[in-house]
């Protein structure tokens, strides 16, 4: 009987405990999501401020593809990012936000975010993906939705009621959008491309993707760092030779916008090269067609500047010598990065 | 028996709670009691330009400028006050939003903030004691800058103080001061955010105060607009941002050291 008995004290200092902390919003009664780690992939960041349940992963998923998030109930983040793109949108500068101009950079992927922790957007102007989404819900040409309207829109739909009630265990709030919509684009894993399994299991690749992996090693993965592709750092790769358009908040003057350090001027985040064949065009403006032409690029073009990277001005000259055979081997190395279960 | 047990729970619980906020532990007395309750304090903010009380649409020489303001607002957080045994009591969740505005159009006219005048703050559960000084921080530190969807406070993406105005940063803005010079008719808008511009400002007060029971108590200090714009010239600088960071830490230094003033407990 004795040991039946409920411990009660223990209950009291459970409430005595809750009642002097603040935390706001709790995390609903559904389990923690484990995010797949693939084993070439570094370690992903910790996010205490939003752990990943799968109800919220599920709730930021509908948020994502919904395009009451807009103003004019037209455009949903996947509108611009489009899962069969890798969540890129195929044109130079969009012009799919609701006032139909074209954007003033080019739309990126989304893969592997749960591992982007050194800034968002191609200057890295973001500092992470729970205060990021806040642009593109905000910014009159993305989906200039009335961010009060939007928490009565959804507070409308029991379905969404009963979504944040499992995903946080609170009603509908802005910043739990946010965390939602955080959450899902850090389920993005893509790791199943030829690469991923030459590299876990040893499938053979071709000579020619071999003679590309080899030509890669050496020349571009110090900023394309596999397993993610990127060194999530910033880089001026040589596009332009000069920053004289301040028009737009400075926006062409890259990563310089956001740390105000001139050696920042033309550096942009080195984006990941995953899934690259299907997301063309390419760069931060999208200037180039296809893969030819960005490499071409890094063989001839390659403009000579104060902050070029010291990895494109060797052996006395700007770029990366390529021969037609090396630029094919190249080619054929980045089609083993596609991962088909990903692009859908 | 079971109603019985859950009661004691909750006697006990608001027992505890009571404790959180307090950390005398010796026997209290019948008369001590009122005395050691925590108290009220209300802050308030009073925005002046010198000497004049400041108001919208009153056009004042700053530096021999001719300037006319209709938005004033900044967010004041992590407020601080220090007793005369040097301990500190911080108030938890502060972030408060000082404003003397006309109606604001937020997201280029999506919707409307109205028209607002907030001086005071007002301080709760503050422990008994005798204060010597006050401190606080003129903008968000960065752990709930960089991340717009932490809550807190008074925090808010909704009220135009996140900078969705400045394209493609994500983070609050400190403070806002919009007007004209009216000297060039050029319109202004002078305003502080990002890390950068965090600061921080200690204010000893003139007399202790001392805290506690059923009596609030009021403390003002002085917000001085001629003090955030000293030695900014708004011919050179009409708009103050992201893009200006002299300019921008002008500022923000003017806020740590050229704008409050305790005023005196006899002059209130
Ligand atoms: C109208 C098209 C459009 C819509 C709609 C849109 N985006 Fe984007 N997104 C962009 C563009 C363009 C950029 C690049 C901006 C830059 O870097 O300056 C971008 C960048 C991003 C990035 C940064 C990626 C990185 O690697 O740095 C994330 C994350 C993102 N968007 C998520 C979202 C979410 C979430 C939504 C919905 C709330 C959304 N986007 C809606 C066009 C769009
Ligand atoms: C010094 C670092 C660096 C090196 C070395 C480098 N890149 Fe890049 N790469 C970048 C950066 C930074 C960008 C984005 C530039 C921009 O948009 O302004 C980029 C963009 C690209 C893109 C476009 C990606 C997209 O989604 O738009 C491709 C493709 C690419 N690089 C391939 C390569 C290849 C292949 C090599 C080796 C031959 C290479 N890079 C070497 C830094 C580098």
């Amino acid at each position: 009987m004795k040991n039946k008995r409920f411990p009660y004290y223990l209950l009291y200092i459970f409430l005595a405990c809750t009642g002097c902390t603040t935390d706001d919003d709790g995390i609903g009664e559904d389990p923690e999501y484990t995010l797949r780690i693939p084993s070439h992939f570094p370690v992903p960041p910790e996010y205490p401020d939003n752990p990943m349940t799968t109800a919220g992963i599920e709730l930021g998923e509908k948020l994502f593809f919904d395009t009451r998030l807009s103003g004019t109930n037209t455009v949903s983040c996947g509108t611009c990012h489009q899962p069969r793109l890798a969540f890129s949108e195929g044109s130079r500068l969009s012009v799919k936000g609701v006032s139909g101009k074209p954007l003033l950079r080019h739309v990126p992927t989304l893969i592997n975010m749960a591992w982007a922790d050194n800034g968002l957007f191609w200057d890295g102007g973001s500092t992470n993906l729970e205060s990021q989404a806040f642009a593109p819900l905000a910014h009159e040409d993305e989906m200039f939705q009335n961010l009060d309207e939007l928490i009565t829109e959804l507070r409308e739909d029991p379905e969404y009621v009963s979504y944040f009630r499992r995903a946080f265990d609170s009603d509908i709030r802005i910043n739990q959008v946010m965390k939602a919509l955080a959450q899902y684009q850090r389920s993005l894993v893509s790791a199943d491309s030829k690469y991923d399994s030459h590299i876990e299991n040893g499938t053979p690749l071709t000579a020619i993707e071999k003679q590309g992996h080899q030509l890669f090693k050496n020349h571009c993965a110090t900023c394309h760092t596999p397993g993610l592709f990127t060194d999530n750092d910033y880089h001026n790769n040589g596009l332009d030779a000069t920053f004289g358009d301040t028009s737009h908040d400075e926006i062409y003057l890259g990563r310089y916008r956001v740390t105000r350090n001139r050696e920042d001027l033309g550096k942009y985040k080195t984006p990941t090269l995953r899934n690259i064949t299907v997301t063309a065009p390419y760069m931060h403006d999208g200037r180039f067609a296809d893969l030819r032409s960005v490499l071409d690029f890094y063989d001839r073009d390659v403009q000579d500047s104060e902050t070029l990277d010291p990895a494109l001005k060797q052996n006395n000259r700007s770029g990366i010598a390529l021969s037609e055979e090396d630029k094919s081997a190249l080619i054929a190395f980045l089609h083993t990065l596609t991962d088909k279960t990903y692009v859908r | 028996m079971k109603n019985y047990k859950l009661a004691l729970i909750y006697v006990l619980t608001v027992l505890t709670l009571a404790a959180c906020n307090s950390d005398d532990d010796h026997t209290i007395t019948g008369e001590e009691l009122t005395a050691t309750l925590p108290g009220t304090l209300n802050l308030t903010l009073d925005a002046v330009v010198g000497q004049e009380d400041f108001e919208l649409h009153t056009t004042y020489d700053i530096e021999g400028q001719q300037l006319n303001f209709n938005q004033f607002r900044y967010w004041i957080s992590h407020v601080i006050l220090t007793d005369t045994d040097g301990e500190e009591f911080s108030i938890e969740d502060s972030y408060y939003l000082m404003e003397e505005t006309e109606a604001i159009s937020i997201q280029d006219g999506a919707y409307e903030y109205p028209a607002n005048k907030r001086e005071t703050i007002t301080l709760t559960g503050i422990p008994a004691g005798s204060y010597t000084s006050i401190k606080f921080a003129v903008g968000i530190d960065p752990a709930y800058n960089d991340n717009l969807s932490l809550q807190a406070g008074e925090l808010s993406q909704l009220n135009g103080m996140t900078n969705i105005s400045w394209m493609w940063h994500t983070s609050y803005i400190f403070a806002s001061l919009k007007g004209t010079d009216t000297g060039n008719d050029t319109q202004l808008q002078l305003e502080t955010g990002l890390n950068s511009s965090y600061r921080t400002v200690v204010l000893t007060l003139d007399k202790d105060l001392e805290i506690g029971g059923d009596t609030d108590r009021n403390l003002t200090i002085t917000t001085d607009i001629a003090g955030i714009l000293n030695g900014i010239k708004v011919t050179e600088t009409p708009v103050i941002g992201a893009s200006t960071p002299e300019a921008m830490t002008t500022m923000a230094d003017n806020f740590e050291s050229n704008t409050f003033t305790v005023v005196p407990a006899d002059e209130e």
